[in-house]
């Protein structure tokens, strides 16, 4: 991975789905440190304490799935009640700014620090999930998004892996 | 406005719509996320999101979509609607290349189905490493060896 960069094949190095633990062994023995580290990150599962790890050695974090079980319900690792979109209290500040609760969540994401990748096939929602760059939300607000955490992890390999293909590759206890 | 990572500022102005990364390289807050975009849309996703906006597109072999991507990202390059140094492209390292004498070579797949002489940022996807399995045989290799694993299972 090194060489790619000396190489000019790639600017940047990182990991994706890696723990602090991880993150510690790494830091031991790379000559390049990782630039980013990619993992869920959604109000459900805001993994706080990796976060300010990550701030702490100047590793950006970038959260995948950052809309939360919309991506799994579909794969059957989520129910329709586990979505963001449903939480009454993203919906009452969603309200208050005339935003629509996937907004709040992305804006909360950014303004913790993180950035994100989002998934969409439908033109109105790309728009929508790009428009989060006109609005503040309040420390307040962020308390209560901060709150909503339930350690909820929709893509674990530990899990689907067993359940899509019959092998079982585990990262966190 | 570049929101200070080594900081750890939680910085609460509008905007913030890069991060400013150890290298000095600023990365867009919001990308494209490419996982199970159907192949047939990704080409088109691709490049009416970088249409409208996006600077940031978020790839990895493992979903088996790069070459479609590429052809989107190639239209919008062509196009000039933006120029590769004004956009953000991710891919990851697949857990079946994992030793050194494979990554380079993954690297270089994943450049070619692109379309690109560089990526901005190349993650190992997963702390798994899992047995090589060659191109030819079966890409992306996804998560088991047996190529006829699968199929026993969905009979």
């Amino acid at each position: 991975m090194e060489q790619l960069v000396s190489e000019g094949l790639v600017r940047n190095i990182g990991v994706a789905n890696f723990n602090i633990v991880l993150l510690r062994d790494l830091l031991t023995y790379a000559k390049i440190k990782p630039s980013v580290l990619q993992v869920e990150l959604h109000p459900y599962n805001s993994q706080e304490k990796l976060l300010q790890f990550c701030r702490q050695k100047g590793i950006a974090v970038t959260g995948f799935s950052p809309l939360g079980a919309s991506s799994y319900v579909e794969l059957g690792g989520a129910k329709q009640e586990d979505l963001l979109i449903e939480n009454e209290k993203i919906k009452a500040i969603a309200l208050k700014h005339q935003k629509s609760s996937a907004q709040v969540a992305l804006r909360w994401g950014i303004q913790r620090g993180t950035s994100l990748v989002v998934k969409s096939i439908k033109k109105e929602r790309l728009k929508e999930n790009l428009e989060v760059f006109d609005f503040n939300l309040t420390q307040e607000e962020m308390k209560v998004l901060d709150t909503l955490n339930q350690n909820r992890r929709f893509n674990d390999p530990g899990v689907f892996c067993q359940s899509a293909f019959n092998t079982f590759f585990p990262i966190y206890e | 406005m570049l929101a200070s990572i080594a900081k750890g500022t939680k910085a609460v102005e509008k905007g913030m719509t890069h991060l400013a990364l150890a290298s000095g390289d600023a990365m867009p807050c919001i990308g494209l996320g490419c996982w199970k975009i159907p192949k047939n849309d990704c080409a088109n996703v691709v490049y009416e999101a970088i249409k409208m906006g996006y600077r940031c597109i978020d790839e990895a072999s493992d979903y088996g979509n790069e070459i479609e991507c590429g052809l989107g990202i190639q239209k919008a390059l062509t196009e000039s609607v933006v120029k590769r140094e004004d956009l953000w492209v991710t891919s990851k390292l697949w857990n079946t290349y994992h030793r050194k004498e494979h990554v380079k070579a993954a690297c270089l797949k994943t450049l070619k189905d692109l379309g690109l002489e560089y990526l901005d940022l190349f993650l190992i996807h997963f702390p798994i490493a899992l047995k090589y399995v060659p191109v030819d045989i079966r890409y992306p290799p996804e998560w088991f060896y047996d190529p006829n694993a699968k199929d026993k299972r969905m009979e």
